[in-house]
């Protein structure tokens, strides 16, 4: 029989396993509650991303085809993944199809005319609820451990007049159920019912406590926290300070063009910094991370970005570093005017307090007159 | 409090086992408490560790409101500001230029609490970096704001929210304002997502508690706008 999913861990005392004595089989019926929470309940949130109406002076949203990249690693468990897209407020005759790339393995569901076969018109302005339209999709064929994936959501203006997407979101479905069935870290809840013969099972048996091992390590090395920050890609070629896509020209590392342009007394912009906390598996060793960006270059000049990190708190409105920041480097090899994926293996430090580390970019681009674009930035981790 | 015991509450961590399939663990063998011990503390350890990053967005940059509070809500046409309200009824939700929402996301309850009882989310964190400036008596307000599904807090009931402010002090403040929102009381699966392609092998739908992060800024310095918004992280603590 399928084993029910729990929304929420199962309370337990060490205590109540009496050291020297035989294990009750109450204990296993906790460890097959537990693993389904785990690969079951607590799936991936790969992420959202916000597009901002672009600066005076920049290439306007409306009525320009972009794309907005969301970087996606299958958890083990997870069978469907949940797709939001919300548009921005537009005026009455401004529509757009809306067509969402699926990772390869990855099939429809309920599209939602999120396949591209709808013309969405986009909601008047001046409501306080956004309009989102939401498709799932079908992610048991997708490959679990693959970090090269991505979803594409493409906006395409009808009669070059659509004001866009505002946010994409794209998150995993928890199961109600886990099937007995090995292609899914399942796990027969009747197997570890009082009376039941402790057998081994092997691991892709969906009973047996070996089985229980393998669907405990997929929740440690197959779960992955994923941070995206992403914005558009389109084919605009403007030059810098026009352009509508995050931008870095000079050809030395420094501050990469976010888009804010400068203040009313010139002031320039600071660089943006991100927070997470990372996973503490193992106390004091780094955790891996794949570094993801999604780019192009104007020209063949090879150009370059960084991810700069650094452990510590944040108390007071300050945020402290524990130790020195760490500079990790990916080169990005010229793609004359091509968009293109790029990757790099990198580790977040582990000193912070409770796991939390400061994440920040700078980039290095082809030169005067030239640009390096920046649509995606994304750390998957890849713990292993 | 978090659920699920671990061996050491000073240094937590996850203990390797053999890996399945490596046949140590003959049919009929009796299982060793030291074992039992392990695997429940992974168990636990997991469960805590394993919190969902809920999303990281470039801000807005420069920001800056025309007189009041109440000047963003010209145009918007379904609600009408409280002058009677606090600040989440004042700030102006509805504009992409005074707010942004992260999520949905399905809730995990890894917390158990005794008063009310019952078990609930876990806590989340929200980083917003800014910048304010120097405009003498300029007020700069950041406010988040957690709700069930993805309506504004003008329209939902937040779960829980928290804001701050920043006055003007003569000088450029660079601040990294963090928001730790905790749910104090229980919170019941409000919506059915689609969880399988088909329902043969088991249930095709799941009912989850969505939610959704809300922040918020507005600043009175209209005149300079040198008050400004960078980054906004959102993310679920460990318990």
């Amino acid at each position: 029989m399928p084993t029910p999913v729990s929304q929420a861990p199962t309370a337990f005392s060490l205590a109540a396993v009496r050291t020297a004595q035989p294990v009750v089989s109450g204990g296993l019926a906790r460890w097959a509650d537990e693993v389904s929470f785990l690969v079951g309940h607590n799936v991936h949130n790969a992420g959202c991303a916000f597009i901002h109406p672009r600066g005076s002076g920049r290439t306007s949203l409306v009525g320009l085809t972009y794309s907005v990249w969301v970087p996606y690693a299958r958890s083990s468990g997870a069978q469907v993944v949940r797709v939001g897209v919300e548009l921005h407020p537009g005026e009455d005759d401004e529509a757009q199809t809306i067509n969402v790339t699926l990772p390869t393995g990855a099939a429809w569901v309920d599209a939602g005319g999120l396949d591209g076969s709808v013309s969405f018109y986009n909601p008047p302005p001046g409501r306080t609820r956004g309009e989102e339209h939401v498709g799932y999709v079908d992610v048991s064929g997708v490959t679990v451990g693959d970090l090269a994936l991505a979803f594409q959501v493409t906006t395409t203006p009808a009669g070059s007049k659509g004001a866009g997407v505002r946010a994409v979101r794209v998150t995993e479905v928890p199961l109600a159920q886990l099937a007995v069935d090995s292609a899914e870290p399942g796990w027969d809840a009747a197997a570890t019912r009082p009376g039941r013969l402790v057998i081994d099972g092997g691991a892709s048996s969906p009973r047996g406590v070996q089985r229980l091992f393998h669907c405990l390590d997929a929740a440690r090395s197959d779960w992955r926290k994923h941070l995206v920050i992403a914005d558009i890609e389109s084919a605009d070629a403007n030059v810098y300070g026009v352009t509508p896509h995050w931008s870095r020209e000079a050809a030395t590392y420094g501050a990469i063009d976010w888009g804010y342009g400068l203040s009313t007394l010139g002031t320039s912009p600071q660089d943006p910094r991100w927070y997470l906390q990372v996973r503490s598996i193992r106390p004091g060793v780094d955790t891996a991370y794949r570094f993801r960006v999604r780019y192009r270059t104007s020209n063949g000049t090879t150009c370059g970005v960084r991810l700069i990190a650094q452990g510590g708190s944040v108390s007071g409105g300050t945020f402290t570093g524990a130790g020195a920041a760490t500079t990790q480097t990916l080169s990005l090899a010229g793609t004359s005017g091509a968009w293109a994926w790029d990757a790099l293996d990198v580790t977040l430090p582990s000193d912070g307090t409770d796991g939390l580390v400061q994440v920040s970019f700078d980039a290095k681009g082809p030169g005067a007159g030239q640009l390096l674009s920046l649509a995606c930035l994304g750390l998957v981790e890849n713990e292993p | 409090m978090p659920i699920g015991q671990r061996l050491s509450s000073v240094s937590p961590r996850y203990i390797r086992h053999p890996p399945a399939a490596s046949g140590w663990n003959a049919d009929g063998d009796a299982l060793d408490s030291g074992t039992a011990h392990i695997v429940h503390n992974n168990l636990s350890h997991l469960s805590a560790q394993n919190a969902r990053l809920i999303g990281h967005q470039r801000g807005p940059g420069w920001i800056g409101q025309l007189v009041s509070l109440y000047g963003p809500f010209a145009g918007i046409v379904d609600v009408a500001p409280d002058p009677g309200a606090d600040v989440y009824g004042t700030h102006p939700w509805a504009q992409p230029t005074n707010a942004l929402c992260l999520g949905p996301w399905p809730l995990s309850f890894t917390r158990l609490q005794t008063s009310p009882p019952g078990f609930v989310p876990r806590r989340v964190r929200v980083v917003v970096e800014v910048q304010k400036g120097t405009t003498a008596t300029t007020t700069l307000y950041v406010m988040t704001a957690l709700v069930l599904g993805s309506g504004t807090p003008l329209q939902t009931s937040p779960l829980v929210r928290s804001y701050t402010s920043v006055s003007a002090t003569g000088a450029n403040q660079q601040k990294q304002l963090h928001f730790d929102l905790t749910v104090e009381a229980p919170v019941r699966p409000s919506e059915l997502w689609r969880s399988r392609p088909s329902g043969t092998d088991a249930a095709a739908d799941t009912l989850v508690a969505p939610c959704s992060v809300w922040v918020g800024w507005t600043s009175d310095d209209a005149v300079n706008r040198l008050d400004a918004v960078w980054s906004v992280s959102a993310f679920e603590l460990a318990d």
